[in-house]
């Protein structure tokens, strides 16, 4: 109710109204209001242009990881279960899906399996299993985006080593082990959602 | 329940109007604006009514719905045997030289009609449960699907119809998931967020099971994303909205895991997105009891102005009557054939006077209810003009002034599907602001 009163003090000035409202947290979220704390801001997934862009940068790929798919499966699941930013015919307002469906989930699955596939122990590629402490670090704050100075960094990067370490006790290589380590932090909510 | 209607004093002014829009009642304009979300559902996120109880008569939906407008109105019956009224060369049915359009009589629950030759080829079961339900969407516009499916504002709280269904049906049929699946390429809204489409191909892309060491990994994997939702929920999360996120990321986790148990084998006859597939897709989504309601799009013209002869409109509506066929043929394979119920509701409906093509028509619709809990007719009908005519709610016909004017049909088929669907009319009424259930065409 502050821009309320703002604007009623200033004998309803509309420009004082517009500048209220518009450097008011309510707009800028840089600070916490009531309203976000009782009611929370709107979660989504990262819809197809957003994920697909962002890994392939977090990865350091040179073209888009999603336009290069080889694998006819994955990149059917991926065009058809993340969904893309859209409108409907003749609708003025944007189609937005933010939901998680379970659709959404084993599409990114399939992604994130056939990114592990590129950057895990090929020629040049960012991750090889001889390192995997340094790759597991990678993942929690490049791909995660949980970085060391988060207070959930130490927490976040045990439960991936244990992750890894379960891996191999179940028979995986060290390659296996290290690329479903990579899956698991590709699918984490940070990197899937946006809004955590 | 009533709904109080309140009005503003004419004496108010902009500022005091533009004060209460953006700042009253917790900023609701401006959290609109911001998010995108329609002011009903923040003004009442928590619309769905848990609260609803529901007969376990329930029955699944599969709705077909086309944002195109196609001519499903101009082929069935109720719109052939036309009185002298109606001025020759007026009302044009699709009459390819194959005859596959050819006028055929059929009979619906001991009634003669007359419809083309494709509809006269569902079984005579399916007949005696199958309504042509004529109406009016009064748009022309295909941009109104969503405002259709709103029963334009007939429906509270601007819920969509599929999802006010799904919400009530769920109770009951404890489904996998409440939301509707969207598999046709139109799409829906569920609680201010539009739903994903789902293609058949993308379906049976993400519901193949690994083997051996990556089935073994995936569980592995399984159980760190739940530490990690958890670990995220206890120190991260900081509102509720955040919470219910991250349950619902591990509840979608283990929807899929039980989704691809049950369906594997069955998948592998998708072979592509048509319609054909979206009927195989559908009926395993229901057997798979992942959600109450799956929308498909069966084409039966498309937004055919220039159509000539008809002919797109004839191989369509073969083809998508032929899918209908197919759908109860698998539902019935799958002991399903009394527990789904289909239904088509398009954006409107095309005029009847062209002859090589067909404009938007905003004024005459039909909609199409195949189940059990339907005992099979016609409702309403056609007037001059190729408009929607007033209906007799007691029989059903197609009546000059009849007691349900030609303006509240659209929201009558909501709520004759709802109660068809297994709902009661206290349910559907209490949801559905106008209209009124035909009971002449529903089976109890």
């Amino acid at each position: 109710m502050r821009v309320v009163k703002a604007f009623a003090d200033s004998s309803y000035d509309f420009h004082k109204l517009v500048l209220e409202l518009f450097s008011s947290p309510l707009v800028t979220g840089q600070a916490a209001t009531k309203t976000w704390r009782e009611l929370g801001e709107t979660v989504s997934i990262a819809r197809q242009d957003h994920f697909c862009a962002a890994l392939t940068n977090r990865l350091g790929l040179t073209t888009s990881l999603c336009t290069g798919i080889t694998d006819k499966t994955t990149a059917t699941a991926v065009a058809t279960n993340v969904p893309l930013d859209g409108y409907l015919r003749g609708a003025e307002a944007p189609a937005l899906s933010t939901a998680p469906t379970p659709f959404f989930r084993g599409a990114t699955e399939s992604l994130c399996a056939y990114a592990a596939g590129l950057v895990i122990d090929k020629t040049n590629s960012r991750y090889t299993s001889t390192k995997k402490d340094s790759a597991i670090t990678d993942f929690v704050a490049n791909i995660m985006g949980i970085t060391s100075a988060d207070p959930m960094s130490a927490t976040v990067t045990k439960i991936l080593n244990e992750h890894y370490a379960a891996s191999m006790a179940a028979g995986a290589s060290a390659a296996d082990a290290l690329k479903s380590t990579f899956i698991t932090a590709c699918l984490a909510p940070t990197s899937v959602a946006i809004g955590l | 329940m009533s709904m109080k209607q309140t009005t503003q004093p004419m004496t108010m002014t902009r500022r005091q109007s533009l004060q209460a829009w953006l700042a009253g009642s917790g900023a609701i304009g401006l959290r609109a604006m911001a998010t995108g979300l329609p002011i009903s559902f923040l003004v009442d996120p928590r619309s769905a009514r848990a609260d609803v109880a529901v007969s376990c008569g329930a029955q699944y939906l599969i709705l077909s719905m086309s944002a195109s407008g196609d001519a499903l109105n101009c082929n069935v019956p109720g719109t052939y045997d036309l009185p002298a009224t109606f001025a020759a060369g007026s009302v044009n049915h699709a009459d390819p030289a194959d005859m596959s359009m050819a006028p055929t009589t059929l009979s619906i629950a001991g009634k003669k009609w007359t419809a083309a030759k494709p509809w006269a080829g569902l079984p005579q079961t399916v007949l005696d449960r199958t309504v042509f339900f004529h109406h009016r969407t009064g748009t022309a516009n295909h941009g109104e699907l969503g405002r259709v499916l709103q029963l334009f504002g007939a429906l509270r709280r601007g819920q969509w119809l599929p999802t006010f269904f799904a919400k009530s049906l769920a109770p009951c049929l404890t489904c996998v998931q409440t939301q509707p699946i969207t598999i046709g390429g139109e799409q829906l809204s569920f609680d201010g967020q539009y739903l994903p489409k789902v293609t058949p191909t993308g379906l049976k892309a993400i519901l193949s099971a690994p083997q051996d060491l990556q089935a073994k990994l995936q569980a592995l994997r399984d159980d760190t994303l739940n530490k990690l939702n958890a670990a995220l929920k206890e120190n991260r999360a900081q509102t509720k909205a955040e919470r219910a996120y991250l349950d619902n990321m591990v509840l979608a986790q283990s929807d899929l895991r039980t989704m691809i148990q049950q369906v594997a084998t069955d998948l592998s006859a998708i072979t592509a997105d048509d319609a054909a597939n979206q009927v195989t897709a559908a009926a395993l989504l229901i057997k798979m009891n992942v959600a109450p309601v799956v929308t498909i799009h069966l084409p039966f013209s498309g937004d055919n102005h220039t159509d000539n002869n008809f002919t797109s409109e004839a191989t369509q509506t073969t083809a998508s009557v032929n899918n209908i066929k197919a759908l109860i043929t698998k539902l019935t394979t799958y002991g399903l054939q009394d527990k789904v119920t289909f239904a088509t509701l398009n954006v409107f409906g095309r005029g009847f006077d062209g002859l090589n093509g067909r404009g938007h028509n905003a004024s005459h619709a039909v909609s199409l209810m195949i189940g059990k809990g339907f005992k099979g007719g016609v409702v309403g009908g056609l007037v001059p003009g190729g408009h929607a005519a007033d209906i007799d709610t007691a029989s059903g016909n197609a009546v000059d002034g009849g007691d349900l004017g030609a303006a509240d049909s659209l929201a009558s088929v909501g709520k004759t599907l709802g109660v068809g669907l297994g709902l009661t009319d206290a349910q559907v009424s209490d949801q559905i602001t106008s209209g009124r259930a035909i009971h002449s065409v529903l089976a109890s």
